[in-house]
């Protein structure tokens, strides 16, 4: 099976060769033979890296030893899932999964498009294949799946080893949220190909107009949601698995991760103003150009060791290889767009700073500088040992300084963008659309800052500078204030999406006599993007306040015997047993505790401590969590005395937690539903609209 | 009357004990979350509980010890400094070539809004050149919608 996976593997270099001159020489030759046999060597491609991947698929499940990679990440007592999980819990599976990924999307745009854009497509195939070059040959040549343990023999030379067992797989990664993280991930960075290269293909084929932006509209939405699902489920992941009691610690993975997330969001806003209005052409190419580059630099800096992390498992010497194609793939597009620079033209000009064009502009500007604060903190360390020679960290308090700020103003623009007007919004609407948001936003915040929330206000350093700036950086607003100004935003923001829910439904119902929920539904599906991305904004203000929650997260640590209690806030714990646990796969010591609030028994929770058997036998620890809308309590058992009698128990409180992963499904929920075509009016409703126009037209020849 | 002194002086200190233990904590705390432990884990200090750590348990003693000698926060991240160099601060401080690792941000921030509010009225200027000279018969439009909103838009 092994040499089967290696010869799909050479086949798919191959063919992927020849995709790519097929495709440049039959553009070139309007030869449309050799521009059709390129697409198929493009699906080709697919096929072989599908066969490769079974292959793997197959070594994993039998467990075959003899492979290096499958005896490196696997053992015989891992149960299957996590069997099948392990192909991508190291370097050589996880490319091997990316390329197949970007073969499969590039098959899935041939067929769905061939027909439809003929002139543009060949370009297509030829940029899809080039990205899926340089995989084919990582797989082949760098990061080979299929190599066979050996060992040295007699003379030196290399002779064939099969180990008893495998090394296994990462305790860390033996979580089913963290089985399914990576592929998710995978998803998404690789979606974002697809409207890089139908961005380069217009420019390449000097069909500049939006065509590629309404074709690639739902693709980058569909690579959108799979990036931003799996930063999720990466932080459900650390916030259950890591045990240090939050889901979002700034580092340098999860930054990775981020970046694109956050130019991608500029995008998916900005390509609307080129649909609507024919602007921003040259910007929407920058953004794509960038959001690509940063899912390979994201991609670069996990694999690469350039910078530490808890989450790299799969770091290598590959980084090299990544950061030579990350530097020409950016140099390419880039003279490419200087190039077509004269052909991107402006169609429209802008009316006014206070309009929906000019709010997405701000949203761009926003976003981009959140990206960019996180990328500068992100790679600050290298530039401080390169040009000082001095090793610095910069960690979570840089990146909750600088982005918070940036953040909550994002929220804000979140509520006013949508509702400013195209072209110029008058004094009146802004009046009209904001005055009951803002209201009941400024009523709740000062309740809340009288209940003692956002208090203190500021932060004072215990020394400060005598230079004005160190002054002004002295100070900081706390974190409390900052979640008050959150909550305060999420509030202004979900006000305007259920006003503009509300007034849409009810203006429905009078129009069409449905009740007001099937007005709602109704006026959602026949608008699918406007009122899908509402819904995704309604998401984002959810997520939000639950992040705001951590500025109140408290903890408790302790040395506990059976029968001892410890509290926090209004509940109490009680250690009732502790005991061990024997499985195949690890060895693991557990308590059993009561969990009271406020004197009534709630629940009984059982985090534990494991050491798996395979490998290097590593220790886990897994947390056990009693969540609710208010809060979570977050149970680590991390340690116990050597008799075994008492345990070291840490507990957090963490208010708010489950409203981030509320958010996340709402999020998800709005995204499906802009992805879906508008539902068509009804013939009554058709009616009554094709009578209105007549009346419409009446009215105008009247008055003219 | 000095008995009496003596007695408030001692209830005094005892109701501000707590509160200064209290304190502390939250002080041990604030300096644990300016400080990174050095295992490798690349985590905070102060949420650095992976098992097995060898290396967060004594720095958090050697902070509480620290803070109970009665040194100053940043007397005490001077001292993790002077023994571990400046990767140990969780963020780089705000003073010499470090200021850029803080300013760049905002002033990207700010140059990016500079961008923005010229191309904005660049573009305005443009639309300006190239609008209508014509005067609008503004108050026609505005007949016309008043007289469409009263036609279409339903009762209360």
């Amino acid at each position: 099976m092994a040499q089967l996976g290696q010869f799909a593997l050479a086949l798919a270099f191959v063919v992927t060769m020849y995709s790519i001159v097929a495709s440049i020489i039959g553009i070139r030759a309007k030869h449309d033979k050799l521009i059709a046999s390129g697409r198929n060597a493009a699906v080709g491609t697919f096929a072989c890296l599908t066969t490769a991947f079974l292959c793997l698929v197959y070594l994993f499940v039998v467990s075959d030893f003899s492979i290096n990679y499958v005896a490196g990440h696997s053992n015989r007592d891992l149960p299957l899932y996590f069997k099948i999980s392990a192909i991508w819990g190291g370097q050589e599976g996880s490319l091997l999964l990316w390329g197949w990924f970007l073969t499969g999307y590039a098959a899935l745009v041939m067929i769905q498009n061939w027909r439809k854009h003929t002139a543009m497509m060949p370009y297509v195939t030829a940029v899809l294949m080039g990205s899926s070059l340089f995989f084919t040959s990582m797989h082949l040549f760098i990061a080979n799946p299929f190599n066979q343990v050996v060992t040295m023999g007699p003379g030196g030379a290399r002779v064939p080893l099969v180990p008893a067992d495998g090394q296994g797989l990462n305790p860390l990664l033996q979580y089913i949220l963290n089985a399914i993280h990576p592929p998710v991930m995978y998803l998404g960075l690789v979606g974002f190909a697809v409207p890089f290269a139908f961005a380069m293909a217009a420019m390449l084929s000097r069909q500049l107009g939006d065509t590629w932006i309404r074709t690639t509209r739902r693709w980058t939405m569909v690579a959108w949601f799979f990036l931003g699902t799996a930063i999720l489920l990466g932080g459900k992941w650390a916030y259950v698995e890591l045990g240090w009691g939050g889901f979002w610690g700034w580092d340098p993975v999860e930054n990775a991760s981020l970046m694109p997330w956050l130019i991608g969001t500029a995008f998916l806003h900005s390509v609307m103003v080129q649909e609507k209005k024919g602007m921003l052409k040259v910007w929407n190419m920058v953004l794509i150009i960038m959001t690509y580059t940063m899912c390979l630099f994201g991609t670069f800096l996990t694999r690469s060791g350039v910078v530490s992390s808890v989450h790299a498992f799969a770091q290598s010497s590959i980084g090299g290889y990544f950061a030579a194609f990350i530097v020409i793939s950016l140099s390419g597009s880039l003279y490419l767009l200087l190039d077509r620079l004269p052909l991107l033209k402006s169609e429209n000009q802008m009316e006014s700073i206070v309009s929906r064009e000019s709010s997405f502009m701000f949203n761009n500007l926003i976003l981009l500088a959140s990206c960019f604060a996180v990328f500068w903190g992100v790679m600050f360390p290298v530039f401080s040992e390169w040009i000082k020679g001095v090793k610095i960290t910069v960690g979570p308090p840089f990146f909750n300084r600088v982005n918070v700020p940036i953040a909550i103003f994002l929220m804000f623009l979140t509520g006013v963008g949508p509702l400013l007007a195209w072209r110029k919004a008058s004094t009146n609407s802004l009046k009209r659309n904001f005055l009951w948001p803002a209201a009941v936003a400024l009523a709740a915040g000062i309740g809340l800052f009288i209940r003692g929330i956002g208090r203190p206000i500021l932060k004072a350093p215990e020394e400060l500078g005598q230079a004005l700036f160190q002054k002004l950086v002295g100070y900081s607003f706390t974190s409390s204030f900052y979640a008050l100004l959150a909550i305060m935003m999420s509030i202004f923001v979900a006000v305007t999406i259920v006003r503009e829910f509300y007034k849409g439904a009810r203006a429905r119902s009078h129009g069409t006599g449905e009740n007001f929920i099937e007005a709602v539904a109704n006026l959602t599906l026949q608008n699918t993007r406007r009122y899908g991305g509402y819904i995704v904004h309604f998401g984002f203000v959810l997520l939000f306040i639950g992040w705001a929650g951590q500025a109140f997260t408290t903890d408790v640590a302790t040395e506990a015997g059976i029968g001892d209690t410890l509290s926090i806030r209004q509940y109490t714990l009680r250690v009732d047993k502790l005991g061990v646990e024997d499985t195949p796969n690890y060895q693991s010591m557990k308590a059993s505790i009561s969990l009271f609030e406020d004197g009534v028994k709630v629940a009984t929770m059982g985090p534990e401590r494991r050491r798996y058997k395979a490998g290097e036998q590593q220790t886990t620890t897994e947390v056990s969590i009693w969540s609710t809308l208010k809060e979570d309590v977050y149970v680590v058992f991390s340690g116990a005395t050597a008799d075994g009698k008492r345990a070291n128990i840490q507990v957090y409180y963490n208010p708010l937690v489950m409203w981030v992963w509320l958010g996340g499904i709402v999020l998800g929920i709005g995204t499906l539903i802009a992805l879906l075509p508008n539902k068509k009016s009804s013939p009554r409703k058709r009616q009554q609209t094709a009578d209105q126009t007549e009346e419409q037209k009446d009215v105008a020849e009247k008055v003219s | 009357m000095l008995k009496k002194c003596r007695k408030a002086a001692l209830l005094l200190l005892l109701a501000t004990a707590p509160l200064s233990l209290a304190a502390d904590r939250e002080r041990v705390k604030e300096v644990a979350s300016s400080l990174m432990c050095i295992c490798g884990c690349n985590q905070v200090l102060g949420v650095c509980n992976h098992i097995n750590c060898p290396t967060s348990g004594g720095m958090m003693t050697e902070v509480e010890k620290e803070i109970d000698s009665g040194k100053s926060d940043k007397a005490v991240l001077d001292h993790f400094v002077g023994k571990f160099g400046l990767s140990v601060l969780s963020a780089p401080p705000a003073s010499g070539f470090n200021l850029t690792a803080w300013l760049m941000p905002f002033a990207a921030l700010l140059a990016g809004a500079i961008a923005a509010v010229y191309f904005l009225r660049r573009f305005r200027a443009r639309w300006v050149e190239t609008a209508p000279t014509t005067p609008v018969d503004t108050a026609k439009y505005q007949r016309q919608i008043e007289e469409e909103l009263q036609k279409y838009t339903p009762e209360d």
